[in-house]
């Protein structure tokens, strides 16, 4: 295969020039680095791109800094994952079962005729939004949570080619 | 001093109230799961990303 002579700008170039860059001692924004990397992790395109880039990479070192970026990418991921698995759980559960708890006893408050008329009707249609709005805030951060999941697995596959990569163009073959 | 509270007051208190906790937990859980807003665009950092660190290890193209 052979690579272009000059790479686009997008983002998988430019995250081989931040890892240069943080090679020789520049910083770099970490919320602009993680972009990148999010951007380049969960785009085809662009995973393609940046496996060629480091073939074509004259710096043998090149590969290596971009895969411990990743890993460290995929670490972060990790741990928001988890963050957002101990919210759901924990808060999550705890709200939907409670919404759950008190539409069923304004239920039988209701049918035992302890409540009744429009306070009876209010607290029914009262807890019922609060089950569903439980429900609602609890998918949404379940989403988020499956985005973290996907998004590390592919930042550990993604380093492991480059490494690949990084070996191979080495080789200069 | 709880003696003069009916039952229905003691039940739709506590309805209530576990209604507002549940709400609360569920307002918490949604601020959580919003995306950050995001002071730069993507194409922002693509455009400023350090290439000049490259200039002897990859050929990238000048301007955009």
């Amino acid at each position: 295969m052979k690579a272009p002579l000059k790479f686009k700008r997008r983002p998988a170039t430019a995250l081989v020039a931040m890892a240069n860059s943080l090679s020789m001692g520049d910083p770099i924004p970490k919320g602009d680095l993680s972009r990148i990397i999010g951007a380049v992790v969960s785009d085809r395109a662009e995973r393609a791109a940046l496996l060629a880039a480091i073939r074509a990479a004259n710096d043998p070192d090149c590969g290596l800094a971009v895969a411990d970026l990743l890993t460290a990418f995929a670490t972060e991921a990790a741990e928001a994952e988890a963050q957002a698995r101990d919210a759901d759980q924990v808060i999550g559960q705890w709200a939907q079962r409670l919404a759950a708890g008190a539409l069923l006893a304004s239920f039988g408050a209701a049918i035992a005729g302890t409540v009744t008329g429009g306070l009876a009707f209010g607290l029914i249609l009262l807890s019922f939004s609060g089950f569903i709005f439980a429900t609602a805030s609890r998918i949404g951060g379940r989403v988020k949570m499956r985005h973290r999941a996907q998004e590390r697995d592919s930042a550990e596959t993604l380093a492991r080619h480059v490494l690949e990569a990084g070996k191979l163009g080495a080789d200069g073959k | 001093m709880f003696e003069a509270m009916g039952l229905e007051t003691v039940i739709v208190s506590t309805i209530v109230g576990a209604c507002a906790l549940s709400f609360g937990a569920s307002a918490y859980l949604f601020l959580r799961a919003r995306p950050a807003a995001e002071a730069k665009t993507l194409d922002e950092i693509v455009k400023n990303a350090p290439y000049h660190r490259l200039h002897n290890v990859l050929k990238v193209e000048a301007g955009s």
